[in-house]
């Protein structure tokens, strides 16, 4: 099942990402484009994602331009298989923090 | 040259001399012969370690060339591995940068969509204004029909009140077509940026691991290659090195025979001074034993070719 948790603590913004990371996600994933005006930090955990596409760098990226001056970099955690290949092949640890 | 082989009866030391003489003629040109196949080696593995230097030199140019051309860390844009990661590393820029804009157009379709339904809801309201607009009008016309002649003048009112009401809600109709064609266009629009977005990255992937694999393979190749080379570049340098043993075996065997061409000379002068002392008969048949011994010594042979071409070889 696609799907998608937040929780916030703070100016902490923790993002739970499961099964595909495609375009169908999309709706969901923009409400954070409303969140970052009160984050310092977003985190995004990948490890139970076990597809991603071109869509969703697009995706990561739009959320990437949106992060508000002073904010930290977005770290992208527990990446692997197929979801972690497209992230080095994209070369993104230019744009975030891959752990 | 050999000295002939002759007996003479009357003095026993003149034919041992002269056996003595045969067997030094026959080792000398045994030695001679030596000397002959050595020097013949000698030159054909002079030729052979050349042309295997020179086939080796070219041999590891063509290496170097091809290395070149499928991969070459220096000058990567040059070489073919290095022009296919660069082509591999542009289209996935491309297909990221695709993607980026896609979904930004997307985002805007999306704000677009909610501020269609603002829209929407809008027309909305004033369609039911209209309607109130209307049904006010229809109260009005009744309310002059019932004052007679004193509303005659705001019947005429009440009409336009009504007429206006009708193309409110007429224009409202046609907002709410013009909104549900605009919101078609946009789903259009935002079906085709989602294919735009959307693109499976698995033959990108595949193509990545596969041109690293192949270059770590040519890489690994290029090692391997570069040793064996070196290595034969090495034993070839040795073997032509080694081959200065003929120089100096060639003047150990002048030196022998020049040796023994003493010692047969002295040999001679020996013979000469025990001449007389050796005519008895015991004398004689012992020299003639060893006369024997000499002529069945000179006549062993094991190899009489002079060049190393003419006898068959077994490799290893």
């Amino acid at each position: 099942v696609n799907s998608m948790e937040v929780r916030r603590d703070k100016d902490q913004l923790a993002v739970e990402l499961h099964g595909r990371f495609d375009f169908a996600i999309y709706p969901e994933f923009r409400r954070l484009f409303g969140e970052l005006d009160r984050t310092r930090t977003v985190t995004i955990d990948m490890s139970d994602v076990d597809y991603m596409d071109s869509a969703a760098l697009g995706m990561l990226l739009l959320l990437e331009q949106r992060v508000p001056r002073g904010g930290s970099r977005i770290r992208l955690l527990g990446a692997q298989g197929q979801p972690r290949d497209v992230l080095e092949i994209a070369a993104f640890s230019q744009y975030f923090d891959i752990v | 040259m050999a000295h002939p082989l002759v007996v003479y009866d009357a003095d026993p030391s003149v034919a041992l001399d002269a056996a003595i003489q045969h067997v030094i003629g026959v080792m000398k040109a045994d030695l001679g012969r030596a000397k002959l196949l050595i020097a013949d080696a000698g030159r054909q593995l002079h030729d052979a370690m050349t042309t295997l230097g020179r086939a080796t030199e070219q041999y590891r140019h063509a290496l170097v060339t091809v290395e070149r051309t499928l991969y070459d860390s220096e000058h990567a844009e040059r070489s073919l591995g290095g022009a296919s990661s660069a082509l591999l590393e542009e289209f996935v820029r491309n297909m990221v940068r695709v993607s980026r804009d896609s979904m930004s157009t997307i985002e805007e379709i999306f704000v677009l969509g909610e501020q269609m339904a603002l829209l929407v809801k809008h027309a909305e309201g004033i369609d039911g204004l209209a309607r109130e607009t209307r049904l006010i009008a229809l109260n009005a016309r009744i309310e002059t029909q019932r004052a007679g002649d004193a509303g005659r003048t705001f019947e005429v009112v009440a009409d336009e009140v009504k007429r206006l009401a009708n193309a409110s809600l007429s224009l409202s109709e046609r907002m709410g077509t013009a909104v549900r064609t605009c919101e078609q266009r946009i789903a259009h629009v935002r079906a085709t940026a989602e294919s735009l977005a959307s693109n499976d990255m698995s033959s990108a992937i595949q193509a990545h691991k596969g041109l690293g694999a192949a270059i770590a393979a040519l890489d690994q190749v290029q090692r391997e290659l570069g040793v064996d080379l070196s290595q034969v570049e090495g034993s070839v340098t040795q073997t032509v090195r080694a081959l200065q043993f003929e120089d100096m075996v060639t003047q150990i065997l002048d030196l022998t025979i020049g040796r023994m061409e003493i010692v047969a000379r002295m040999l001679s002068r020996v013979l000469g001074l025990c001449s007389g002392a050796l005519r008895d008969a015991e004398s004689a048949r012992a020299i003639q034993d060893i006369v024997e011994e000499l002529r069945a010594i000179s006549q062993l042979s094991l190899v009489q070719q002079t060049t190393v071409t003419e006898g068959t070889v077994d490799l290893f």
